[in-house]
């Protein structure tokens, strides 16, 4: 089996990467909350996964595991292949619907100011055939909580709630390999203050960068908004920015970005 | 004797007959043409409505007006007094009026229906009991598939005038759960453990936030209501899953669960 590729002795080992899964063998990977096991049968692959099981949160590789005996806690996919091949590929990619932040206390944006949010979502992680080139499917790092976005219970779409709350200043702490941060500037070309209680980013034209620290990114994003609009125009940057010094992208989006897209990105409290 | 048939049917036969009929055959054939175009613009143009639009009853409609139409010029071609058709047309419509009373006033609800659109093929309705999922919506009934898989025709008649709850028609539900609770028990040591279940259960929505509070006193314990949001198509992973989760929290904070409990006070003396 192929070591997935590290991309600093510092950094925490990157979990992204090409493997080969002998046939009949397995392999367990632990992404923060996520316990991953993926094995080869004849004409099989089979993918195995739970976010509450004792495994989850051993962090890493393992090759060479059964799979555990407890299915009814965990999730399993099963797909049926003609051929051989014993390669994957695995990679991180951006959740399949927008995210939503809602910071502890509503952060006012004082007008003709510009600030920047450091606003975290938990990672995808994307199995790839590599011969043919077949997506087999993408499964979240941490159990998706779904949250509403609209002004009203009659229209909106559902999105996935963030369990962070949006940061001013990114804090110290160990690298999380199953977290993805976005650098969100705001910048408020009003003569308004803007209040922002809830902030609602379309995380699915996102690409995933490494940087040198272990940390997850995506380009940073730019939200202007202007006088007298309620909708903030969106700008996708080419790359996460400085706070995240040198990164290499490892994931690619799932949408393509339309530029300058407008989008109701600032969202007050939902009051029924 | 065939020989006078003959002569009758040639004389018949002039020029100018054969010119009036030709052209009746010709007002009918592009009638025919012209109908069935009309008929499919129509549907077509209706179509980009949405799902669940009349289509069908559209075509057929627009279709047999226009031959309808189509036809009368042809008679008129052939020397027909429509006048007379129509007189002839008007009698017989109040005769089959009185017979068909019941099917005409479905159809006139069904168009009342069509117009007013409360409900969409698919959509999950409770009418006068019976909870279904829309199948059809025809000229003279609306057709539901019940939950246990039975088929149920509804006149148009009925479901105009009745009470109709939509279960479906908003992207989002609220699920309604009362908790009994003993007199023992704190609601405010109990509401962050409700919370907590609405957080693990599957489907449900972060926001609009959970809604917990005392709903009534009850003789054996006091009534918690406890609502959560879900998308209308979690809605029964969601019936299963709070619940259990309710039962699972509780039970893990050692909660005793109330029970029709009576207390006798034995006074000394008072014996009968």
């Amino acid at each position: 089996m192929e070591e997935p590729a590290t991309d600093s002795a510092a950094a925490p080992a990157a979990w992204w990467g090409s493997l080969d899964v002998a046939q009949g063998k397995a392999v367990h990977y632990g992404i923060g909350p996520l316990a991953l096991w993926i094995a080869r049968r004849p004409n099989e692959w089979r993918v195995v996964y739970g976010h509450e099981h004792p495994l989850a949160g051993s962090p890493g590789l393992t090759a060479n595991v059964e799979l555990p005996q407890d299915f009814e806690k965990l999730r399993a996919a099963r797909f049926g292949v003609g051929h051989a091949h014993t390669a994957l590929q695995i990679s991180p990619v951006m959740p399949d619907k927008p995210v939503i932040t809602r910071p502890r206390s509503a952060i006012t944006i004082p007008a003709v100011e510009s600030v920047t949010l450091f606003v975290g979502c938990p990672v995808w992680v994307r199995l790839v055939e590599p011969e043919p080139g077949r997506l087999l499917m993408d499964v979240p790092s941490s159990r998706p909580v779904l949250t509403w976005w609209g002004e009203n219970t009659l229209d909106g779409e559902a999105c996935y709630a963030s369990r962070t709350f949006g940061k001013l200043r990114l804090d110290k702490s160990e690298p999380d390999p199953h977290r993805v941060i976005t650098a969100v500037q705001v910048d408020n070309q009003s003569d308004a203050p803007l209040v922002i209680e809830r902030l609602h980013l379309p995380v699915r034209s996102l690409s995933v960068f490494a940087a040198a620290d272990g940390r997850l990114w995506t380009e940073a994003v730019r939200l202007i908004r202007k006088e007298g609009q309620a909708f903030a125009e969106l700008r996708v940057e080419s790359d996460p920015g400085t706070a995240a010094g040198k990164a290499k992208r490892v994931g690619e989006p799932r949408h393509t970005h339309h530029a300058n897209e407008l989008v109701r990105a600032f969202g007050k409290l939902f009051r029924m | 004797m065939l020989a006078d048939a003959l002569g009758i049917v040639t004389a018949w036969f002039t020029a100018e007959r054969i010119a009036d009929l030709s052209r009746a055959l010709v007002i009918l054939v592009l009638g025919y043409g012209i109908a069935r175009l009309a008929g499919r613009g129509l549907a077509r143009f209706v179509q980009r409505g949405g799902e669940g639009r009349p289509v069908q009853l559209v075509q057929r409609l627009t279709t047999g007006i226009v031959f309808g139409l189509a036809a009368a010029w042809a008679l008129a071609e052939l020397g027909f007094q429509l006048g007379v058709l129509l007189g002839a047309a008007g009698v017989m419509s109040v005769a089959i009026g009185f017979a068909a009373q019941s099917s005409l006033s479905n159809l006139i609800s069904g168009f009342f229906l069509f117009g007013e659109q409360p409900f969409r093929v698919g959509d999950v309705l409770e009418v006068e009991g019976v909870v279904g999922e829309v199948l059809a919506i025809d000229l003279f009934s609306t057709k539901l598939r019940t939950f246990t898989n039975h088929y149920v025709r509804i006149p148009n008649e009925s479901m105009f005038k009745t009470k109709l709850v939509n279960y479906t028609r908003f992207p989002i539900r609220r699920l309604d759960l009362s908790v009994l609770l003993t007199y023992e028990e704190s609601f405010e040591r109990v509401r962050p453990w409700l919370l907590t279940a609405a957080d693990r259960a599957e489907g449900c929505l972060m926001e609009p936030e959970p809604l917990c509070f005392v709903k009534s006193f009850e003789p054996h314990g006091l009534v918690i209501q406890f609502s959560v949001w879900c998308r209308k198509e979690d809605w029964l992973t969601l019936s299963a899953s709070v619940p259990r989760e309710v039962q699972r929290v509780l039970e893990e904070h050692g909660l005793k669960r109330p029970y029709p409990h009576y207390y006798l006070h034995m006074e000394p003396g008072a014996a009968a």
